[in-house]
């Protein structure tokens, strides 16, 4: 089973579909999570997701906004969707029923 | 290649100098990033720091870093500090007693039984292990160099460190009198430390230097090195 951040990365390359890249998924985890996303984080977790053949990376173009720097491009595999649809699952019948409101 | 024109900042610069230990591809990728995510400077240094401790550990628990570690700069770097100290005794004595007395004949001949020993034989002997010296640090710093090339720079930093820990700790000049008036121990302190700076660490970060660089060296100049650590090993066998 993947972890928590391997999951807020794999949904959040998801959802920017072919507009995932380092600092796009950044932007997503920290708006989902309300706390900044680290670069060294996010970057040690695409290689561990990458390992497990939940993601592929490559190299895009440069750009102006960057510098003239390339993107690190994210793509999700399909073992990656799936991956991510278990741990949702998980979540969701674990939480079934309980009240976090206090 | 790093984002020094538009962010002239020093803690930047440095996040740019540090993120060069970095693969040349996922350094720009990293600060592309985070200059489009307009990170403030010294969390982008953090961030980046943190990178790339993290890589570099994670090479250095490799096989290939542990190899490097325990199999080439420690073991190598022991040895020629300590090398380094034990010539730099002979040598700052003999420069001691030449200073004191004009002559090194009287402690070659009494005190180490080394023969006829004249100031023009010692200056032979120094030389020549000052040679083997260099040579042998530089070929290990080059055998660095190839780590340091694929980003494993752990085996690299810890050589320098047991050269200079290994400088200081070890202490042959222990076998000398300890009375203040005895100058030797001085020259001899100085010996050492000119010997582990200037034909140890020196050297070495020259092998470094030719490790890392991409340019080949000729074979020329491969045989002609690997003939004189060859030829000064021989020598120094018998020292």
């Amino acid at each position: 089973m993947i972890g928590n951040y391997e999951y807020l990365v794999l949904s959040a390359a998801v959802r920017l579909g072919n507009a995932a890249y380092g600092a796009s998924v950044m932007k997503e985890i920290a708006e989902a999570t309300g706390s900044p996303c680290s670069v060294g984080a996010l970057y040690t977790t695409l290689d561990r997701l990458e390992d497990k053949g939940l993601i592929i990376t490559s190299m895009g173009d440069p750009t102006p906004v960057r510098g003239g720097r390339p993107k690190r491009l994210i793509r999700v595999t399909p073992k990656g969707r799936r991956e991510g649809a278990v741990f949702y699952q998980i979540v969701m019948r674990a939480s079934n029923g309980t009240l976090w409101a206090t | 290649m790093g984002d020094v024109k538009t962010r002239p900042t020093l803690l930047w610069r440095t996040a740019d100098a540090v993120s060069a230990l970095l693969s040349p591809a996922e350094r720009l990728a990293v600060l592309g990033d985070l200059a489009e995510a307009h990170v403030r400077d010294g969390e982008a240094l953090r961030d980046v720091a943190g990178l790339v401790l993290r890589r570099q550990l994670n090479q250095a628990c490799s096989i290939a870093g542990l190899c490097g570690t325990f199999l080439l700069a420690l073991p190598i770097g022991i040895v020629l500090s300590a090398r380094a100290q034990h010539w730099a005794v002979g040598a700052g004595v003999y420069l001691w007693s030449f200073l004191r007395v004009g002559s090194v004949e009287p402690l070659a001949r009494t005190i180490w039984n080394a023969g006829d020993a004249n100031a023009a034989t010692v200056a032979v002997w120094v030389l020549l292990n000052a040679a083997t010296l260099a040579v042998w640090s530089t070929g290990a710093g080059w055998a660095l160099g190839a780590f340091a090339r694929r980003g494993n720079w752990i085996p690299v930093l810890l050589f320098y460190v047991t050269v200079l820990l290994v400088s200081m700790i070890r202490n042959d000049i222990g076998v000398l009198p300890r009375h203040p008036a005895f100058a030797a121990f001085g020259v001899v302190a100085t010996a050492t430390a000119v010997h582990s700076a200037l034909l140890v660490i020196a050297p070495a970060l020259y092998g470094l230097g030719l490790g890392l660089a991409r340019r080949p060296v000729s074979v020329a100049a491969r045989v002609a090195f690997a003939m004189a650590i060859m030829l000064l090993t021989y020598r120094a066998v018998d020292v």
